[in-house]
């Protein structure tokens, strides 16, 4: 036996002997039959009424989706306001298998959403048995008239944790997990046509990875594979074999940004935040890396427009927000947020949402809500957190995507939230086409 | 009534607690934090229709309760220390052994709090390097840097070599 196996099993006998010393509290069963009147009446009131209840609404078009029994949801197409809160306009129910997707993939398209995803749990860790997913249902939801159309079946397994990318004809979805594999097909749906075309495999299997399309183009990225952590991009286009792109330092997700695509990741080596500029023919540009252990950052959001690039990350207990523009990284300034309150983990089977700029703010999901902070340098110390607060967005991984001009959200209660920027004129959440 | 709910409250309390135990070495905090995160687990519409997916939503509930716990005394120590200069060390269980006291507490509080979980989950819980996590919010690199660290604390510690091999 070596010395490390020793040390770890001693580890075990001590701990499980330790264990034993901790005693539960006496069973309190008030409080327990409390928690299940709250789920009974959050369950019949529905998400839709219970935010109703909350809001002053002027507003952004909305989609919610909440559960009134266990195979039925109810779809809310919503109106909100600037001030926070949004209320639902419109119910159209969903039955039968779209009741039962769990965690499935949310991808803005213009004029609607985009979902699609099966039922089944995939196992969160090793001692929770693994379910097979069901058949994937993917629909279509108008968020003009919340009308909602199933779409052709799928031509590949049924998957989680797949990067999803819209290059503006259609709705590419790449890797993924069945729960025991990690998948390497990729698969491309365009609405015009109601119809599904294989693109070529990635070169390597992936999940949890991110996509991001410029003009016809997607890149993939970041996530994780069987052959653990790489230093690769691909691009393809669905045309010709996916292109690898190596940009030379570890890629833990990409995002649109600085007229191209920006890969990230954190360096161990250097102790630091690194990124690379890929522009549309694939040519890499390095770009300055930003002093942050990555054992520090317990959670961080990165997003980035045309010139820039902003990064908030929660460095031990507090957060900082960082520029890159002009060539370098500049402390833009400290928000004081509740701790845990960004996306931390790009890795897991629920991967985080990706965090967007719009409206000069940085949007990003996170299990306090939908956060919009303001990312100018005369912003203040202010936390910018709302204007919509939906509870729990994306912390399991459902999904946060945006299209050019809008925002979309989809929180752990199957609650959607959509905004166009041609509403913008009126206010961050404002009105809508909805009737 | 609430016989689902009771049953999964009393399945999964006693693992709930000793999480927070070990990973706070406070019998009292365990029982408020093993008790508090199971309530906010049941009251989530999501994670109670799918029973099967409980137990690990426990975990991590447990485990962010925990990480909130350490970050708050972090704070509280770091303001007190600004008037008093220093605080008191953490005193060992009194509930456990001298066999007990001999190797884990020497060692489990040599770790920070965040390290001390990540051992937790890995030697107790059994959990993979993705479950950790999953349940503390953070990367898989984070997870594999943490335990390695802690490992090699221990290691001092217990002036006991460790092999990577």
């Amino acid at each position: 036996m070596s010395p490390s196996t020793t040390l770890e099993d001693r580890l075990r006998v001590e701990l499980h002997s330790a264990a034993s010393h901790a005693s539960s509290a006496p069973f309190p069963k008030a409080a327990v039959r409390r928690a299940v009147r709250v789920r009974q009446t959050r369950m019949a009131a529905g998400y839709g009424l219970a935010i109703l209840a909350v809001v002053g609404l002027v507003g952004v078009a909305a989609v919610t989706i909440s559960d009134d029994s266990p195979n039925r949801r109810v779809t809310t197409v919503a109106a909100a306001g600037g001030s926070g809160g949004y209320a639902p306009l419109r119910q159209v129910r969903l039955r039968g298998d779209l009741a039962a997707l769990q965690r499935p993939l949310l991808v803005p398209i213009p004029g609607g959403l985009f979902i699609s995803g099966a039922p089944g749990v995939i196992r969160r860790s090793d001692s929770e048995p693994a379910e097979p997913l069901g058949t994937t249902t993917s629909a279509i939801v108008d968020i003009e008239t919340g009308a909602v159309r199933t779409v052709a079946p799928s031509p590949v397994p049924s998957r989680r944790s797949a990067a999803t990318a819209w290059t503006g004809r259609a709705i590419v979805i790449a890797g993924g997990t069945d729960g025991s594999r990690v998948l390497d097909d990729v698969v491309a749906y365009t609405p015009d046509t109601d119809s599904w075309k294989a693109w070529p495999s990635l070169p390597e299997s992936l999940t949890s990875a991110t996509a991001v399309a410029v003009g016809p183009a997607v890149f993939v990225g970041g996530g994780s594979s069987p052959k653990g952590p790489d230093r690769t991009v691909y691009s393809g286009d669905g045309a010709s074999p996916w292109r690898t792109i190596e940009v030379g330092h570890p890629v833990t997700g990409l995002v649109r940004g600085l007229g191209g695509v920006v890969a990230y990741g954190f360096d161990n080596q250097t102790a630091s935040l690194v990124a690379s500029r890929i522009d549309r023919s694939g040519r890499v540009e390095r770009l300055p890396g930003l002093a942050l252990p990555a054992d520090v950052v317990s959670g961080f959001a990165l997003a980035g427009d045309p010139t820039s690039l902003v990064f908030v990350g929660e460095l031990d207990t507090v957060h900082q927000m960082w520029r890159y523009d002009d060539g370098s990284w500049s402390l833009l300034r400290t928000l004081d947020l509740p701790t845990a309150t960004l996306p931390g983990n790009r890795l897991s089977p629920d991967p985080a949402p990706q965090p967007m700029l719009d409206a000069g703010r940085l949007w990003t999901a996170s299990p306090e809500g939908l956060l919009g902070l303001p990312v100018g340098r005369d912003a203040g110390a202010g936390t910018g957190v709302g204007p919509l607060a939906l509870k729990d967005v994306g912390q399991l991984g459902l999904g946060f995507r945006c299209r050019e001009g809008g925002v979309a959200a989809l929180d752990r209660s199957m609650t959607a939230l959509w905004r166009d920027s041609a509403c913008e004129s009126a206010g961050l959440w404002t009105s809508t086409r909805i009737p | 009534m609430s016989t689902d709910a009771e049953h999964l409250y009393l399945a999964h309390i006693e693992r709930a607690t000793r999480l927070a135990y070990l990973a706070t070495g406070d019998r009292d905090a365990a029982q408020d934090i093993g008790q508090d995160a199971l309530l906010r687990c049941l009251r989530r519409v999501a994670a109670v229709r799918r029973p099967e997916a409980f137990g690990a939503y426990v975990d991590r509930a447990v485990s962010r309760a925990v990480i909130d716990r350490h970050r708050s005394e972090s704070r509280r120590q770091k303001r007190e220390q600004v008037y008093a200069h220093r605080q008191p060390a953490a005193q060992p269980d009194a509930h456990l052994g001298v066999d007990d006291r001999s190797l884990l507490y020497p060692a489990l509080e040599s770790l920070s709090g965040d390290q001390r979980l990540t051992v937790v989950l890995r030697y107790w819980a059994d959990l993979s390097d993705q479950g950790i996590a999953a349940a503390m919010n953070c990367s898989v690199g984070t997870v594999k840097s943490r335990l390695s660290r802690s490992l090699r604390i221990i290691e001092g510690v217990l002036h006991e070599p460790v092999d990577h091999a």
